[in-house]
């Protein structure tokens, strides 16, 4: 069976909004159908621990000050990246990706161009829903969005919104999935995706 | 042996001596044989890609939006890091040499995501650069310091000051830093013609100049000269003061020298072009360096090897260039009294003026010279190579 890693910035039990909790779902019904799910995740310390057969690194940032989140995520991603190169050369098998929002995009591109695996994004919000100005900073993770999406063989948003503020974002012809967590074949239809990105 | 040469600053795009450093080291490095790419920023109208014999140099769009400094370096390490995994996955590099903190989260991804040794050149640190640890913003900068020498296999510093400055501020064992100096070329100085022009502009009347370059920041310290200016004119009237960069201090000093009534002796003139100032170094009769920190003291090199007798405060990488009263004057740090008196010395004496010019120039000549650097640089590589060979990155 496929062999998932989830990467997400939030998951219990560090929880900032809902995506933990989604994410944390997504994996556990990915499990009871038979995959093998790694979620990489933050934490204030980095330890290594299981949940109902889903194996998690709480992954803690190298470089504790910090005065913005760009500034937190640049140092953060190349931590991610080490112990995700450390999982794949110490015989972890990963099939693809699933990146989680932008936050780790950067992890997800460095893993899909360093060891050729299919990148999958999962948007549950974008930065043009959640902020209307244009500051640097909210431009900056425009930026981050963009680049992301080029290099994914598949987004998955969760809803219409999500996917039209997807489409907004980049002027190109994008294969979107709307999958909604609320739907009762979230898991059957997310692992219909990842099959189709695997079998190509 | 192939290098990946990771660094912010790569001319064109020059902000401090680090683009000068980088790229005088891969060019004399591609010279031995070496294969070096590059990996910097993009600079308006300079070459995405350019490449000459085995330098290639890689040019990466960097522009994104950024309120401050550190926020557009940290996020501008996405952009490189993408280019530079892309490169590292198709030329298969046997080392990364990162300069700065600048660029640590590019070069430690790429170090443990193709399993490649790293070694960092630390050129200063930013409690050195700052005098201490002040506010968050240099705490996140010295953490990311500490955080790059942690992951680097060696490291590279270009004073034995700068080695016991890493090895306490950050935390590294003394024994895995290597000291090499840093090193200019000699021959840049000779056969230069001073057009009259420029002698015109800045010794019109046959003064005795007193020259400094460097940056107007406090830690290169010209207030110190401005206040040492007093005592010199009194001795020596026809002495005139010419200063070399800018700077945001510039304000300050310019009010200093009115203050102590010699601003009619100074002459400030910004940034020149490097023709100018090698000329500029022709016609000077001494160069003050009178800084507060100095990791190395390039600009001393520079005057020591235009023949021009240098005074330099005893601190940093300054007291081990000069050894005093042989290959130059070593004033006390911070005290504008000292500086004046190595200034009036060498103003009035003419035999020790040329004597410390003598053997000055022979030191540069024989100590800082870049084959040397490069010979020493590549035998660091060298031991990291063969260290690596037995650990079991090598071994998978």
């Amino acid at each position: 069976m496929l062999n998932v890693l989830i990467l997400t910035w939030e998951f219990p039990p560090k929880v900032l909004g809902e995506l933990g909790y989604y994410v944390r779902e997504l994996a556990i019904g990915l499990r009871k159908v038979g995959c093998e799910v790694q979620v990489m995740t933050l934490d204030d310390y980095t330890y290594f621990d299981e949940f109902m057969g889903v194996k998690v690194a709480h992954i803690a940032n190298p470089v504790k000050t910090h005065f913005n989140l760009l500034t937190w995520l640049s140092t953060l991603n190349t931590e991610v990246e080490r112990i995700c190169s450390e999982y794949i050369y110490n015989g972890g098998d990963v099939d693809i990706i699933n990146v989680h929002d932008w936050h780790l995009i950067p992890t997800g591109i460095t893993l899909a161009k360093t060891f050729g695996l299919p990148l999958v994004l999962t948007f549950h919000s974008t930065e043009e829903m959640r902020s209307s100005h244009d500051s640097n900073f909210s431009q900056a993770i425009r930026i981050f969005e963009r680049e992301g999406i080029e290099e994914a063989r598949v987004i998955i948003a969760t809803n219409e919104d999500v996917a039209n503020s997807i489409k907004r974002l980049i002027a190109k012809d994008l294969d979107i999935k709307v999958i909604a967590p609320s739907d009762d074949a979230w898991i059957s239809k997310t692992l219909a995706v990842y099959m189709s990105v695997v079998e190509k | 042996m192939k290098v990946l040469m990771f660094t912010w600053e790569y001319p064109p795009k020059v902000v401090g001596g680090l683009a000068r450093h980088v790229y005088d080291l891969s060019a004399i490095l591609a010279k031995q044989g070496i294969e070096v790419i590059v990996i910097t920023c993009d600079f308006p109208n300079a070459p995405e890609y350019e490449e000459k014999d085995n330098l290639r140099v890689h040019r990466v769009n960097c522009q994104i939006p950024a309120d401050d400094f550190a926020t557009w370096a940290f996020s501008m390490n996405f952009r490189l890091k993408k280019v530079a995994h892309e490169i590292a996955k198709k030329e298969k590099p046997d080392i990364i040499h990162a300069h700065d903190w600048i660029v640590a989260p590019a070069a430690i991804s790429i170090k443990h995501c193709h399993r490649i040794p790293l070694i960092a050149t630390i050129h200063s640190t930013e409690y050195g650069r700052r005098r201490g640890i002040h506010e968050d913003y240099q705490r996140m900068i010295h953490e990311t310091e500490w955080w790059l020498c942690y992951e680097s296999w060696r490291i590279i510093c270009c004073s034995n000051f700068m080695r016991n400055e890493v090895s306490s501020v950050l935390g590294v064992p003394y024994e895995k830093i290597d000291v090499i100096p840093n090193g200019i070329n000699v021959e840049k100085f000779f056969n230069v013609n001073v057009n009259p022009l420029v002698k015109q502009t800045f010794a019109p009347n046959g003064e005795k100049i007193v020259l400094f370059v460097g940056r107007l920041v406090p830690e290169k310290g010209v207030n110190i000269l401005i206040g040492a200016a007093p005592k010199i004119l009194s001795a020596v009237p026809e002495a005139k003061f010419i200063v070399v960069g800018n700077g945001y201090m510039k304000d300050r000093y310019l009010y200093d020298a009115h203050f102590l009534g010699v601003a009619h002796k100074f002459h400030f003139t910004d940034y020149i072009d490097d023709g100018t100032l090698l000329q500029l170094y022709k016609l000077a009769n001494v160069a003050v360096f009178p800084s507060l920190y100095e990791p190395f003291g390039i600009a001393a090199l520079e005057a020591m090897a235009a023949k021009i007798p240098v005074v330099v405060s005893d601190v940093g990488g300054l007291a081990e260039i000069v050894d005093h009263d042989y290959t130059g004057y070593k004033a006390y740090p911070d005290n504008s009294d000292s500086i004046a008196d190595g200034v009036i010395k060498i103003l009035t004496d003419e035999g020790y003026a040329n004597y410390i010019a003598k053997n000055a120039f022979k030191k540069v000549r024989e100590v800082y010279n870049w084959y040397r650097i490069a010979e020493e640089t590549v035998s660091v590589y060298e031991r990291v190579l063969d260290e690596y060979k037995h650990t079991d990155w090598a071994k998978n």
